[in-house]
């Protein structure tokens, strides 16, 4: 623990072997799904299991792109989630930056009101939320599936947290200037916030591109299912297939498909994903 | 109306009015998606509806009769209480463990932290399925390592007994690198001199982390118990993908439950007696964990 000098290297070697085999049972899985998606079917049937293909084939690729429309999927996830994404960095900021820096009668009552609708389970509202999206005529677009992810409590309170640290003397020299309100916002706040723009954008992609129930309900046409959608359609097929065991090949393929964009963009926004992930965990 | 409206406006302080204004997004937000169906939800309750059949008859409290003798949502409450039994301890015990290891002063943690938090960045649907394939009991990666290690295979997902504790085996290794870093930020707010004296006192590590650590985490723990309840509570991807609820309805969820009724049966109006039902529950057992757990640490 905290306690300096010689004892430190006393816990390096298990400590490393523990983070170690840590790292291989988080791990592994991940690369169990991408190798699987290159074996051969006879060789997925195979027991025991084939921890490293001898020969990688790409069929289980093309049985994925023969039974499913992927690109259309892939398509409609990007619609949706960087529809959702825009959406709330331009009106989770705005709000956000009106609870942080404006003044007004109400506003930290309203501030709470945000805070409490985090509490609200999303299964308790779902029904009348379709009933809603129907009477709008909304199910059967992607702005139907966006819907409820439009805003959201949680990205207006990070902009807020964020927004309350800029010291006010720049906002009321920009004001003295003869700015207004809204260039106020985007020539000085915006400037200076470019890091809490990058998480919340981040942090917003990732959880509408893993949306699963929402869409699962208003998604019904076929062109507009989302990637996870599909994939639990593609499940379905893959399971109760006539190959013994299901076409698991071709269903790990898919998920690579699905997770390494995924993926990729965690290895590259890691430190800002990590933080505003265990913010949420901190502040909540 | 226009007119009213005006004058309301204009009632409101000039220097308010600007950020009221700001406000106008949220507020038609709130409507539509929280204020309205809150109200519908609690409406929908009490009515029969099937909008496919497009009548709404009002029943009074005859849904809330049904689902208090209904034994298909009791079994479902059994169920989450079983995964939420093994869950919650598990995943305090094993991300507090790693939290401590991430504290060790060693180099590359960095690398660490990033492949830990891994999973809860992937989608539930992909984590499933992988696990699903992982649990096959003819082909799957465990009964491999079992066998490896000398132990006889087991049915995992496909045994009434076994598929839930499965369910939540996945789900502790999917939340631990998240979990353990909110453990992480915790024990960083322990002052360092607290370890100091406990040292100087002759405490052994084990005493200390007893006496110091545990104690003195338990902000941190209210607020891990607290979300994986929340989270394990409202789980619906994994057994909708893994097991759709079975063997028999070993896994069936509330939530489950909740979806199967309202979009596959379209029975609306029970559904949305189990969505108010559940959220009572839910918010009733978070308070009780919260005075439990403020309740058991002396300092």
């Amino acid at each position: 623990m905290h306690n300096g000098g010689s004892e430190e290297s006393t816990f390096k070697v298990p400590g490393y072997i523990l983070l170690g085999v840590g790292c291989i049972i988080v791990g592994y899985p991940f690369v169990w799904m991408f190798t699987s998606s290159f074996l051969r079917p006879a060789d997925i049937m195979r027991w025991p299991p084939t921890l490293i293909p001898k020969e990688l084939t790409f069929t289980n690729y093309l049985e994925v792109f023969d039974y499913v429309n992927v690109m259309r999927a892939f398509l409609n996830s990007v619609i949706v989630s960087v529809g959702i994404t825009v959406s709330q960095l331009l009106f989770c900021s705005i709000v956000g930056y009106s609870l942080a820096r404006l003044r007004y009668w109400g506003r930290e009552a309203i501030f709470y009101l945000i805070l409490s609708t985090m509490m609200i389970p999303f299964y308790s509202i779902v029904i009348p939320l379709f009933l809603v999206v129907k009477r709008l005529d909304l199910v059967g677009t992607h702005l139907g599936i966006m819907f409820p992810a439009l805003l959201s409590a949680f990205s207006i309170f990070l902009f807020r947290q964020h927004f309350v640290t800029i010291p006010f003397s720049l906002s009321k020299a920009a004001r003295v200037d003869g700015c207004s309100e809204l260039s106020v916002l985007f020539r000085v706040i915006i400037p200076l916030s470019k890091p809490i723009f990058v998480t919340v954008g981040i942090l917003t992609f990732l959880s509408s591109w893993n949306m699963f129930m929402w869409p699962l309900i208003v998604a019904k046409k076929m062109s507009l299912r989302t990637l996870p959608i599909i994939v639990s359609f593609f499940q379905m097929y893959a399971v109760t297939s006539t190959a013994s065991g299901g076409r698991y090949g071709a269903l790990m393929a898919l998920c690579s498909i699905v997770g390494i964009p995924v993926l990729l963009l965690y290895a590259f926004f890691q430190k800002w994903i990590i933080q505003g992930m265990t913010m949420s965990g901190i502040k909540g | 109306m226009a007119r009213i409206l005006a004058s309301a406006v204009r009632a409101i302080k000039e220097s308010d009015r600007i950020g009221y204004i700001f406000l106008i997004p949220y507020i038609v937000f709130f409507i539509v998606v929280f204020a309205y169906p809150v109200c519908y939800t609690a409406y929908l309750s009490f009515m029969k509806y099937n909008p496919l059949r497009g009548s709404m008859k009002v029943i009074g409290i005859n849904n809330y009769l049904r689902l208090f003798t209904d034994t298909t949502f009791h079994t479902t409450l059994l169920n989450i209480a079983l995964y939420l039994g093994i869950y919650i301890p598990a995943t305090m015990a094993a991300s507090m463990a790693l939290a401590l290891l991430l504290n060790l002063p060693l180099k590359g943690k960095g690398f660490f932290r990033v492949v830990y938090f891994m999973p809860i960045v992937i989608g539930q649907v992909i984590v499933s399925l992988v696990w699903m394939w992982m649990y096959s009991p003819q082909l799957g990666l465990f009964n491999y390592v079992l066998g490896l290690i000398g132990l006889p295979p087991r049915k995992w997902l496909m045994s009434s007994s076994e598929a839930m504790p499965a369910l939540a085996l996945m789900s502790i290794w999917r939340s631990v690198g998240f979990f353990s870093l909110i453990y992480l930020a915790g024990l960083q707010t322990i002052p360092e001199n607290l370890y100091k004296a406990a040292h100087v006192d002759g405490s052994t590590r084990w005493g200390t982390f007893w006496h110091v650590t545990f104690p003195l985490l338990n902000p941190t723990t209210i607020v891990v118990v607290l979300l994986c309840t929340i989270w394990g509570f409202n789980m619906f991807i994994e057994p909708y993908m893994m097991t759709g609820g079975g063997p028999g309805i070993s896994t069936l969820t509330p939530v489950f439950y909740l979806y199967e009724r309202a979009f596959l049966y379209l029975e609306m109006g029970y559904g949305s007696t189990i969505g108010i039902v559940l959220t009572i529950i839910l918010l009733m057992v978070s308070i009780l964990e919260r005075k439990y757990l403020e309740k058991t640490v002396v300092y």
